[in-house]
């Protein structure tokens, strides 16, 4: 369509030419898509399982205990069947993803008492819960991003309709709309969180769907004021008076020149998203253990100083993220810099 | 109409400005050459992209920006040679020696501050020997504009276009230059507006003998006030003469395009015709005549740059016929 | 009272009687109407089939209030108008479904008249086909056709407005237009931004689709040099009501009123042995319009019974809105 005209490559070229922008959307990208992989990356489960001359593959399929020497038929334990002696008996080998943990497995059988410090096997050290604080990063990194990503694309949703919406008509609609939403805005957002993740369980969409309903006004004051500005240009008007329908307005000729700042707010909607969600599990509030959460990770790093391997490995994740997607933001502001446009 | 006599009081000398791009430079003007006379109202005409606003912004040293860079030549106004003085002299002499007036009255003056103040504030980098109240009255009646107080105490939106230009005139002689740039002055303006306007920067040049550099698109506007008129095209200048001359036979294959593209009252039974195609891009300027995919009479010669050709008459153009 | 035209037997394509279009002016607390705008006040004017008819005035005349008005993108308060013989207001809006598309507008601005996004071939064919003027397997033929008509080959249909030049833009505003297979087009200002040379291109280009297509022009401009090439009648506008009409070589060689006259003589021209004769004063804004002719406080005639509002009057087949016309000798 010709949402890609020449004049978006442009701007893609130029966000291209921001060094740092660029590579950190390239070094975010490839994070991002590296953790919706966790499971073949991280996992206690062997990709490949060989016992008594067969092969299994518990990655893929779920064997019960007693297949491998247990007694019952629940699923095996491949953690403690890694260390017993009896399956390190010749013939048998398992292979291992690159980070052998899992991050909802309790490690209570090491010395010491939990959290445990940094150490071969663990290379972030254990969580006050024994379970692997790398596991729980990579993990966790993919809740969050997940989380804001589809946050984003609703409240965009949302503010890019409501926006427009007021935008478009104008007068007596957009005055009442304003009003209704000022009041809106003015909710407290985490009382009600709270409220509802009490009422309703605190789960994945349940948080996404209450947050999308206050995330969107950001947006949709930009959106407002784009359409209001389009809508009396001359081409809108020349669609006018040749009788082109509302909706062909609406959506064909004013929504493809109004999505700027669609595009240069994302990013940061997506901070907005990450930032959110970890303040809500901070406080105990997001989503339900054991769920792998940066901010129940800072939660822990709080009530835990004395092991600093907590606070200190999920604050760096948390500010790299961050400051990558800020760069990243940066860069698509300027790639659209309508002043920036040479000849 | 009498004949202007004199040394140049501004000479422009084969005057090249061009853009810096991260990898190249584009020349914008190319070897422009230009005398203004004492007295004189000497006009540049030219359509869009040929450079006319560059030209007038390098007179008084200033370069477009970003990336705006002196390829060649050098302004020479009077003793003072533009391009070689530090931006304070440049201050000095801007305003002082040389004034420029815009196309937008409107977009000229600050929204937010009173018209008095706004003209006071010339005096606020200048000295001078004059009081600045007096000084700003006298030109005010100079313009045509008698109702002192009220002009002064108003805001730029609350009076008229024409009125607006007339007070930007005044401020722009408040300091007494001798060079008067006007660079689309009534380009803006209502046709009866542009009459007044135009009556009262010949009748400023008639009092103060001062020098005028009359840009514009307009051929008729040229005939009715210009003493001579050169004419731009892609960056160059292609044709100089005195307008009289210029209305009997234009030489340049453009200019005659332009007599004939444009329609005048007094010509009834003149039907117009246009120049085909378009102006070149400054990136496509080669080696060859840049009017050549336009011009009617191109030969095989055009391929090569013609350069400018001084007639006996005082007048020259840039064309091989 | 009806104009003359020259053609009393056929119907006029376009008749306007005594339209009004007034914008309330809301001040105080209430918001209550104060005063109006009357940027049209009371015009009358008639088009032909196949004839071309200025419209011109200066900055804040209404005219270009006029062209929207007749275009349907403004209220009306009073008056009436017809198209082809069917009255076309509805209440206080124009009914759309009169014209039939048979009434297009082209506006002065190239650079926002065209959606950025849009390719040329989607710009032409969203109306076409929404009009159902052709459907999808005949649009593609039928768009390479009027850019041919308008000069441009075919294959910029793909490009986008950005790669074009200011009169390349009208053009396809123009080809855009033609496209519906209207019988008026009305064209404010649309050469006002282009360069001289190109303006001649277009009046070229708009002069041909006239014979070729035998369209009918309400052409709406400023520049009385320019509207003497290409229009057969023409109306002078002056602070929202006519004050002037008849056949454009008439009017401009022999004006009846004195804003005419005054505006012919400002005009700067290539005879130098005829400079511009400057007409002194002002415009009067519209909320401060002196009471009867809104000419008066700039008129060299004038005398008390310019107090009353003028009605327009016939003189030799030339129609004018003054008390004290001036006569057709009193030009030598």
């Amino acid at each position: 369509m010709a949402v890609f005209s020449s004049l978006t490559l442009d701007r893609f070229s130029r966000f291209r030419k921001i060094k740092r922008a660029w590579y950190s959307f390239l070094i975010l990208s490839f994070l991002f898509v590296l953790s919706l992989f966790s499971e073949l990356i991280c996992n206690d489960r062997p990709y490949v399982l060989s016992y008594e001359g067969e092969l299994y593959f518990p990655m893929f399929q779920f064997y019960p205990e007693k297949e491998f020497g247990g007694k019952y038929l629940t699923e095996a334990d491949y953690v403690s069947l890694r260390n017993s002696d009896d399956f390190q008996k010749e013939g048998n080998w398992m292979l291992l993803p690159p980070i052998p943990h899992s991050p909802l497995h309790s490690y209570i059988d090491l010395e010491g008492s939990p959290p445990h410090p940094p150490s071969a096997e663990h290379l972030l050290g254990t969580d006050s819960s024994a379970r692997d604080v790398f596991a729980r990063l990579l993990y966790g990194f993919r809740i969050c991003m997940l989380f804001s990503l589809i946050l984003a694309v609703i409240a965009t949703g949302f503010g890019i309709l409501i926006g427009g919406v007021q935008g478009y008509f104008a007068g007596w609609l957009d005055i009442v709309m304003q009003r209704m939403i000022e009041i809106w805005s003015s909710l407290p957002f985490l009382y009600v969180v709270i409220l509802v993740g009490t009422i309703y369980s605190r789960s994945f969409m349940i948080l996404i769907l209450v947050l999308s309903l206050f995330q969107w006004i950001g947006l949709s004051y930009y959106m407002r004021g784009e359409f209001l500005k389009i809508r009396n240009l001359n081409y809108v008007k020349v669609a006018r008076t040749m009788g082109m329908p509302s909706m062909h307005i609406l959506f064909r000729q004013i929504l493809p020149n109004g999505l700027t700042p669609v595009i240069t707010l994302l990013p940061f909607q997506i901070i907005g998203g990450i930032a959110a969600l970890t303040a809500l599990d901070f406080l105990g509030f997001g989503l339900q253990p054991p769920t792998p959460s940066w901010g129940e990770l800072l939660s822990q790093g709080l009530n835990h100083l004395f092991a600093p391997w907590l606070a200190i490995s999920t604050v760096v994740c948390l500010f790299t993220t961050l400051l990558l997607a800020t760069f990243i933001g940066e860069g698509v502001r300027e790639a659209f810099d309508p002043r920036a446009s040479s000849n | 109409m009498k004949s202007i006599q004199g040394s140049p009081i501004l000479l422009v000398e084969d005057l090249s400005i061009g853009i810096k791009k991260s990898d190249q430079t584009i020349a914008l003007t190319d070897g422009i050459s230009l005398q203004l006379l004492p007295g004189e109202i000497h006009g540049l005409i030219g359509e869009s992209g040929c450079g006319k606003s560059i030209t007038s912004l390098a007179l008084m040293g200033l370069l477009p920006e970003p990336g705006g860079v002196l390829l060649s030549g050098r302004v020479k106004l009077g003793e003072n040679d533009i391009f070689t003085l530090q931006e304070d002299q440049l201050n000095q002499l801007r305003g002082k020696k040389i004034s420029m007036i815009f196309q937008e009255p409107f977009a000229a003056m600050n929204p937010l501050i009173r018209i008095g103040d706004q003209m006071l504030e010339v005096f606020e980098y200048h000295q001078t020997e004059f009081d600045p109240d007096q000084k700003i009255r006298e030109l005010l009646n100079e313009v045509g504009l008698t109702d002192h107080s009220r002009i002064l105490q108003s805001y730029p939106h609350e009076l008229s276009g024409g009125m607006l230009q007339r007070i930007i005139i005044a401020m722009s002689l408040l300091l007494d230059p001798d060079i008067l740039i006007a660079d689309e002055p009534t380009t803006a303006l209502d046709v009866t507006v542009q009459a007044q306007i135009m009556n009262l920067i010949v009748r400023l040049r008639n009092q103060r003998k001062m020098s005028v550099l009359l840009i514009s698109h307009n051929i008729s506007l040229m005939a009715q006030y210009a003493d001579r008129i050169s004419v731009m095209y892609a960056g160059q200048i292609v044709e100089d003469n005195s307008v009289d001359n210029f209305l009997k036979s234009p030489k340049h294959p453009y200019s005659l395009g332009l007599m004939e593209a444009i329609p005048s009252l007094d010509r009834t039974d003149h039907k117009i015709k246009s120049i085909p195609g378009q102006v070149p891009e400054p990136a496509s300027f080669g080696e060859e005549c840049r009017f050549i995919d336009r011009c009617s009479k191109a030969f095989d010669r055009c391929k090569v740059m013609p350069s400018s050709k001084k007639s006996e008459d005082g007048s020259s153009y840039r064309c091989h016929l | 009272m009806s104009s003359v035209n020259s053609n009393k037997m056929v119907e006029s394509l376009v008749k306007v009687r005594d339209l009004q279009t007034w914008f309330p002016v809301k001040s105080g607390l209430l918001g209550r109407t104060r005063h109006y705008i009357k940027a049209v006040d009371g015009v009358s004017l008639d088009i032909n089939h196949g004839e071309i008819v200025a419209l011109v005035g200066e900055s804040g005349c209404g005219k270009s209030t006029l062209g929207n008005t007749l275009s349907g993108l403004l209220p009306i308060r009073s008056g009436q108008f017809w198209f082809k013989g069917k009255q076309a207001v509805n209440k206080n809006h124009l009914d759309h479904s009169v014209f039939e598309n048979k009434s297009q507008i082209i506006f002065q601005d190239p650079y926002s008249c065209l959606n950025p996004k849009h390719t040329v071939y989607e710009i032409l064919s969203f109306p076409l086909l929404h009009h159902k003027i052709c459907d999808r397997r005949s649009v593609k033929d039928y768009i390479a056709s009027l850019l041919g008509k308008v000069g441009m080959p075919p294959e910029y249909m793909d490009r986008y407005p950005h790669a074009f030049s200011g009169g390349q833009r009208q053009r396809i505003s123009i080809a855009r237009a033609i496209g519906m297979k209207p019988e008026l087009i009305i064209c404010d200002e649309i050469v006002s931004s282009l360069d001289v040379s190109i303006q001649a291109q277009i009046i070229e280009l708009l002069l041909e689709l006239r014979e070729q297509l035998g369209l009918a022009l309400l052409f709406i401009a400023h520049d009385l040099s320019l509207v003497r090439t290409i229009s057969d009648r023409l109306y002078v506008m002056y602070l929202g009501k006519i004050v002037e009409s008849g056949k454009t070589t008439d009017v401009l060689s022999d004006p009846l009123h004195p804003y005419t006259r005054a505006l012919i003589q400002s005009v700067p021209t290539l005879d130098r042995t005829k400079p511009p004769v400057v007409l002194e004063g002002e415009v009067p804004s519209f909320s401060n319009m002196p009471k009867g002719c809104s000419f008066q406080n700039r008129c060299p005639n004038r005398t008390e019974a310019c107090l009353l509002q003028p009605q327009p009057s016939l003189q030799q087949e030339r129609e004018v809105s003054c008390f004290h016309p001036l006569t057709i000798d009193s030009q030598k």
